[in-house]
């Protein structure tokens, strides 16, 4: 509370310094999606927030306020008792119909785009900062994403195989296309094995030993389900792979795997910068010359 | 006017169960149907009252052809009381008596309530008006049930002349001596007073005799003779029906009353 | 003999002043519901803002809740609660068993399906949704109907109704497996059942509707309780079993089936509160129909308020509301052994 007190004056300052009419005005926001809250720390709004979803979990700071449920079921009530000046929503956002009622008793609501893209990332850090009168800062940020992942494309790329897999019931599912992890590898410079496949589905043991990915991304919470690594990599299906060979499985925080958000660049980093993955594609380039 | 079956034939699966019954039951008189377990009784009863569809033959409602009448208009003229009567939730014995006005919605609740008490009367159970039938014994239950079609039985419309038929059957199996008397005796003060047809299916033969006009035995799915009690219960027409032998004897001390002893 | 009129017994009053004391729990329920949630009202304002006219320019928001949000949702949550206790009192005396309940004869899954179909294979919106749970239910309801009539008695109904859910729960299972993660969230949410669609339009459909085929369902008590007697008993009594089934299987279908449609799944109503009305109040249809219809009413308006207030800002969904209180409640009632 104290912070945000703080925070709250500050802002005005800014606002009143900053000589964009609109800042001001906005004082209460609340953000549904968790790319869309973290951008909104990221652009330096977060004392803004007075709310959010389920799904907002990066930064810590936002996992500390109110939360008013799952994104794709947004109570209305709930978020009017939060009296937002704006809701940030993702286009994903929902149901439909409690959207548009917040609009229509007269909350302002930007929708903003949420598809697992660069463009859409570009879009959403544009929207969101033009919504808070922070065009500026926006810009910038926008800018500093562009670069760090073209610094990160110019690293070399292995071209290896890779999965995705989260395994947090017992069975592991698999990222296809269209999904924030395919992003991340393809900008990684892996080849995704379920590229055919369409979003998350579930796959057998026979099915991964068939796909025999040279390298299989998992995620924290993945890796803590199945009680460590080593049991992890010792599942029928995954024993077998040649990531398992070469012992080269990645560990990556989940919202940084499973998000696209301003962290994309330092996703893409980290699959890059692991000595097997870069490994890999040696051996690749080995067995090409063979 | 009467309930009959004429030439009727039925069958459950492969056996033929009745072939070729005719038999009426006539209003004012109580007819009592005998055979041995599988005669056919129970099945004859279920075509009057209308479960059944013979596979020849007709039944009979006043002339009408019971196919054609609809349930509603059946429920009117005639009541049946079948053989283990079940209810299983917790309802007062008022509520299930009233029942019987169920086929006559016109009705007054008034009306209605009366005529609950004039059956709990008629079946000899007032006492137990307020009771819920749950807690009741096998016997009690049975004769809740009893005044239940005896109030559907009951229900006078004003300017109606039509007879009411009353199907019984065994609806003496729970009950002790002194109440089996009371429920036929009750039921054949209806026929002769208010002009009931009552058709009752007994195992006990002599409480047949001597209680109901007329008698119809049932063997192999056929009419082995029908008639007052005098003319049908010979020792002969015992044994073809019930394969006993058995001595028919005047009653000791009532007069025009038979006694069959089985020996 | 003749016919002596043994004097009337007035009906007894208990019964009476139980409905009555059940109307008025359900009113103060409603007041309470609407009153309270995630944005405080307080009480003065509350019924200052319902009164027409007296609003002050500052009031919007307060009275955008109050009448926009909250009071169609009070108002969905009487009638579904209404609705759904009332078919599950007819569908248990149907099937003369207490533990029956509309998605007995595949009402629910119907619905599901239909709404699985709508949500995995089109973009999904109410405006899509609800018309296919809707299509769904009748379908489903219609195919155990006719299939059930090859059978004597109900339990060709029963079977029949058993079979269409296995079949609408494995189908809905393969749509499940082709979903999106997407796809798969909404389905969740939509089969734990919710309140939050309701608004002025929808109510000015369901209510008129669900209240006629209720007030029929309130008229068929004599049918009913002639079916406890058994399905025997009930034809000698005037009732024609054929038409009977088609009757209350049809009424059911058409006041359940929108209301899958508009609200999802909402699981207990059905098959408990008829249960609960039962052990209190006796099996006679007479008192245990309205009874239900008003206990209905007055269970899923208290479920919604405690979605509503439970995890604020947050809301609950309502199945899981109906389940998790129900659930608990109703077993200790039959650990208790009382007779139903």
């Amino acid at each position: 509370m104290q912070r945000m007190r703080t925070g709250l004056a500050a802002l005005l300052l800014a606002g009143c310094g900053a000589g964009s009419g609109t800042a001001a005005a906005q004082v209460r926001v609340v953000t549904l999606g968790g790319s869309v809250t973290e951008i909104v720390y990221a652009l330096g709004q977060g004392d803004r927030l007075v709310g959010d979803d389920l799904s907002s979990l990066y930064p810590e700071a936002a996992t500390q306020l109110p939360r008013v449920g799952y994104y794709r079921a947004v109570p209305v009530e709930g978020v009017l008792a939060l009296k937002p000046d704006l809701v940030l929503a993702s286009e994903q956002a929902g149901p439909p119909d409690a959207i548009r009622r917040l609009g229509e008793v007269g909350v302002r609501v930007r929708t903003v785009s949420d598809q697992p893209t660069v463009q859409s990332l570009h879009r959403r850090i544009t929207e969101i900062a033009q919504a808070l009168g922070a065009a500026d800062a926006g810009q910038r940020l926008a800018a500093s994403v562009d670069q760090e992942l073209r610094a990160v494309q110019a690293l070399p790329a292995s071209g290896a195989s890779a999965l995705l897999i989260m395994n947090r019931t017992g069975t592991p599912l698999g990222a296809g296309a269209d999904t924030a992890a395919a992003l991340v590898l393809r900008l990684a410079g892996l080849r995704n094995v379920l590229d055919s496949q369409q979003g998350y589905k579930p796959l057998s043991a026979e099915a991964i030993g068939a796909l025999a990915p040279q390298v299989v991304v998992v995620t924290q919470a993945s890796v803590a389900a199945s009680g460590g690594l080593d049991k992890l990599r010792a599942l029928p299906g995954l024993a077998g792979t040649p990531a398992a060979a070469n012992d080269c499985f990645v560990v990556m925080d989940d919202l940084l795997a499973l998000g696209t958000g301003p962290r994309l660049p330092q996703a893409v980093r980290q699959l890059k910068e692991t000595a097997c993955v870069a490994g890999a594609r040696r051996t690749s380039a080995q067995a090409a010359t063979h | 006017m009467t309930l009959e079956a004429e030439n009727l034939t039925l069958s459950r699966g492969d056996a033929r169960v009745l072939d070729h019954v005719s038999m009426a039951v006539r209003p004012g008189t109580m007819l009592g149907l005998l055979g041995a377990n599988g005669a056919g009784k129970s099945t004859l009863l279920a075509a009057l009252a209308g479960e059944l569809a013979p596979a020849s033959g007709t039944v009979w409602l006043d002339g009408a052809d019971l196919h054609g009448v609809p349930a509603h208009r059946q429920a009117r003229r005639r009541a049946v009381l079948p053989q283990k009567p079940s209810l299983g939730f917790d309802l007062g014995v008022r509520e299930v008596v009233s029942m019987g006005a169920y086929p006559y919605p016109e009705l007054s609740p008034d009306t209605v309530e009366s005529l609950v008490d004039t059956a709990l009367q008629h079946a000899g159970v007032p006492q137990l008006a307020q009771r819920r039938y749950l807690e009741l014994s096998g016997g009690e239950q049975q004769r809740v049930q009893f005044a239940r079609v005896l109030a559907q039985c009951l229900a006078h419309m004003p300017g109606d002349g039509q007879p009411r038929y009353l199907l019984l059957d065994e609806p003496i199996s729970n009950l002790d001596p002194k109440h089996q008397m009371e429920l036929l005796a009750t039921a054949a003060a209806l026929a002769h007073g208010e002009g009931l047809g009552v058709l009752v299916i007994v195992h006990d033969v002599n409480l047949a005799a001597r209680w109901c006009d007329r008698l119809v035995l049932l063997a192999g799915g056929r009419i082995a003779a029908e008639g007052p009690p005098h003319e049908v219960l010979t020792p002969t027409l015992l044994r073809t029906v019930y394969d006993i032998e058995a001595d028919v004897l005047p009653h000791p001390t009532a007069p025009d009353r038979l006694l069959v002893l089985p020996r | 003999m003749s016919l002596a009129r043994a004097g009337h017994r007035p009906r007894p009053p208990r019964i009476d002043a139980a409905l009555a004391a059940l109307a008025l729990a359900v009113v103060a329920a409603a007041l309470l519901a609407a009153a309270s949630g995630a944005v405080r009202i307080p009480l003065g304002d509350v019924l200052r803002l319902l009164w027409p006219g007296a609003a002050q320019a500052d009031d919007t928001l307060w009275r955008n809740v109050l009448v926009d949000i909250r009071l169609p949702r009070v108002l969905l949550a009487l009638v579904a609660g209404a609705a759904l206790a009332i078919c599950g009192a007819a569908l248990q005396a149907l099937f003369r068993n207490p533990l029956a309940e509309p998605g007995l004869v595949g009402i629910t899954a119907g619905g599901s399906l239909g709404a699985v179909c709508a949500i995995v294979l089109t973009q999904g919106g109410f405006a899509m949704v609800a018309p296919a749970a809707f299509a769904g239910s009748l379908l489903a309801t219609a195919c155990a109907y006719l299939l059930g009539r090859r059978a004597p008695g109900m339990a060709g109904l029963l079977l029949a109704g058993i079979a269409i859910n296995t079949v609408a729960g494995s189908l809905i299972g393969l749509l499940t497996y082709l979903a999106s993660d997407t796809q798969l969230r909404d389905l969740t949410f939509w089969s734990m059942g919710s309140l939050a669609g309701a608004n002025w339009r929808l109510l000015a459909f369901l209510g008129p509707w669900t209240l006629l085929w209720s007030l029929w369902l309130l008229r068929q008590w004599r049918l009913m309780n002639a079916l406890l007697l058994g399905e025997r008993e009930a034809q000698h009594l005037g009732f024609a079993l054929a038409s009977v089934r088609r009757r209350l299987v049809v009424a059911t279908a058409l006041i359940v089936g929108p209301l899958v449609a508009a609200t999802g799944g909402i699981a207990f109503v059905g098959l408990v509160v008829p249960h609960l009305v039962r052990m209190t109040l006796g099996a006679d249809h007479r008192r245990l129909l309205p009874a239900s219809l008003l206990a209905g009413a007055l269970a899923l308006v208290l479920a919604d308020w405690l979605a509503r207030v439970a995890v604020v800002p947050a809301e609950l969904p309502i199945g899981l509301v109906t389940s998790l209180v129900g659930g608990p409640f109703f077993l200790w009632l039959l650990a208790r052994g009382r007779r139903f």
